[in-house]
């Protein structure tokens, strides 16, 4: 029995030392294969990924530029000002501006050839609210896509103000300048001059068109050494000068003339009748 | 015979592998030594590419700000000028596709010198140049100023390289860094890779590109980065 039990634990012994026979061998190597070649799209994803991350970060390099652009230039893209409250480059941004290959000479184009090669970027520009001049500001959205490569768009948000968008109602703060001021005009010697006149030259029409504000002319005295005109027009569309005349002839030449200015607050005015005196 | 069946035992077990069996090991180590090679050169190139491309991409960034800064304090020499560039220097010392000159003070320091004036002494004349020799697509983007204040860009200036990896010029690409836009009285946009006596009346803006290859030991990895900035003391009035 003893031999029997020692014949059984040698053959045992001689199983466990067997190793593995080649057929095992090969469906390890084939189940191992199996598991690799599984893994395989996993590594291609990861690599793709990577690439698609190199044109995402062009995309979003190309969509800051245009941002930083709009935002740089908004009060230059449009026609020049003939007046100070038109609302510059403002009015021109807007959707169909934007998306208008051609607009403001390509700054915007909504094509970019990226240098990695392949098919252009495309840029598209939404804006909010569209083609309007008096919206205190506009949120523009420039998205940026490569259509059938890429699935991502790349989208920033920006909002630009209107330059010229001003309170008019506003009871505090600095004054409004195209409303109506006051011009005070006073004298060194009020008792040398006479005739005191302010005339303004509207330049927005053509012709320009000239008045003298009313009353007509004023003449300073002891009780009122200097004069005041009231509701004066007001802004860069106006452009003034004060005349007065001397009491005598002298040799500053008649009538005094103010340099030209323009009156975008209440104003004044000292006219020095004698210069370097006392 | 109990003995004889030992000893006969004994050599069975010493027998070790045939060999068959070793090179169907070999082989199978083999494989698997090579893959796991592969994947660790990978995973190297990998690690590798991720450092040169953050570091290409932060030069690239760093270098397109300093430009910004310096084009957009760009200023006339004499307050009658209105004209900050300069244009009676020779390449690559002009203003083209790919270099842009200036006077600016920015950054620079007061010096003894300089002290006591009216400013103007620290308007030197300043360049962004591309250095377009030797045959590699990878071009060096220099910052240069004219510190020794001669007049002329010398070897006794002060130089920095912004970019060592611009591949602007490469036959692939193709694209210039800097395009200037300008825009008339009227209101009419223009653009150009010069600059003239003429048009810097109306510039309003430059465009800068630049176009960085990320992946400098193997295949190409472009990328472009862009920016537009204003001057702001050009003569431009619109």
């Amino acid at each position: 029995m003893r031999h029997v039990w020692g014949k059984r634990g040698a053959a045992t012994a001689r199983h466990g030392a067997r190793g593995f026979s080649m057929v095992e061998l090969l469906v390890t190597v084939l189940l191992a294969g199996i598991i690799f070649l599984a893994m395989v799209p996993l590594f291609v994803g990861v690599l793709k990924r990577t690439s698609t991350d190199t044109r995402r970060v062009v995309a979003t390099n190309v969509a800051q530029a245009r941002v930083e652009a709009i935002r740089l230039l908004a009060s230059t893209l449009g026609p020049t000002p003939t007046s100070i409250t038109e609302p510059v480059g403002y009015a021109a941004i807007t959707t169909a501006n934007l998306n208008t290959p051609g607009f403001a000479s390509g700054l915007f184009a909504t094509s970019f050839p990226a240098a990695h090669g392949g098919p252009p970027y495309k840029v598209t520009y939404t804006v909010t609210p569209d083609a309007s001049a008096t919206a205190a500001s506009k949120v523009v959205t420039v998205t940026v896509s490569r259509p059938g490569i890429d699935s991502f768009n790349t989208t920033l948000t920006t909002t630009i103000k209107n330059p010229t968008a001003v309170v008019a109602t506003s009871t505090s703060g600095p004054t409004d300048p195209n409303s109506p001021h006051q011009l005070t005009v006073s004298f060194k010697n009020w008792q040398e001059v006479k005739n005191v006149k302010v005339v303004y030259v509207n330049t927005s029409p053509t012709p320009n068109v000239t008045t003298t504000a009313t009353p007509l002319t004023q003449q300073p005295s002891s009780g009122a050494t200097t004069c005041v005109w009231t509701n004066l027009p007001g802004g860069l569309g106006y452009l003034y000068t004060v005349t007065c005349t001397p009491q005598s002839p002298s040799s500053w030449g008649s009538p005094l003339v103010s340099e030209s200015f323009h009156l975008i607050s209440d104003g004044f005015v000292k006219f020095d009748t004698n210069p370097g005196g006392s | 015979m109990r003995r004889l069946l030992a000893v006969q035992g004994r050599r069975k077990a010493q027998a070790g592998v045939s060999l068959v069996e070793l090179l169907v090991a070999m082989i199978i180590m083999g494989v698997v030594t090579s893959m796991l090679v592969g994947t660790w050169l990978q995973l190297n190139r990998s690690a590798e590419f991720a450092r040169a491309d953050n570091t290409a991409g932060a030069t690239g960034r760093d270098a397109l700000d300093r430009i910004s800064a310096e084009i957009r304090a760009a200023q006339p020499l004499t307050t009658a000028s209105t004209n900050p560039f300069i244009f009676t220097m020779s390449a690559p010392f002009v203003n083209d596709a790919n270099d842009c000159v200036f006077y600016s003070a920015y950054n620079n320091a007061l010096t003894a010198s300089q002290s006591g004036t009216d400013g103007k002494a620290q308007l030197l004349p300043t360049a962004i140049w591309l250095d377009t020799s030797g045959t590699t697509p990878q071009k060096k983007l220099y910052w240069e100023r004219d510190t020794n204040k001669d007049g002329v860009f010398d070897s006794g200036d002060k130089i920095m390289l912004l970019a060592s990896n611009v591949v602007n010029t490469s036959a692939s690409v193709n694209k210039p860094i800097f395009t200037y836009f300008f825009c008339d009285k009227t209101g009419a946009w223009t653009q150009s890779t010069t600059l003239t006596t003429t048009t810097v009346a109306n510039l309003v803006a430059v465009q800068i590109e630049l176009v960085i290859d990320s992946n400098l030991s193997y295949k190409p990895s472009y990328v472009d980065i862009l920016s537009t900035v204003r001057p702001r003391n050009v003569g431009n009035t619109n």
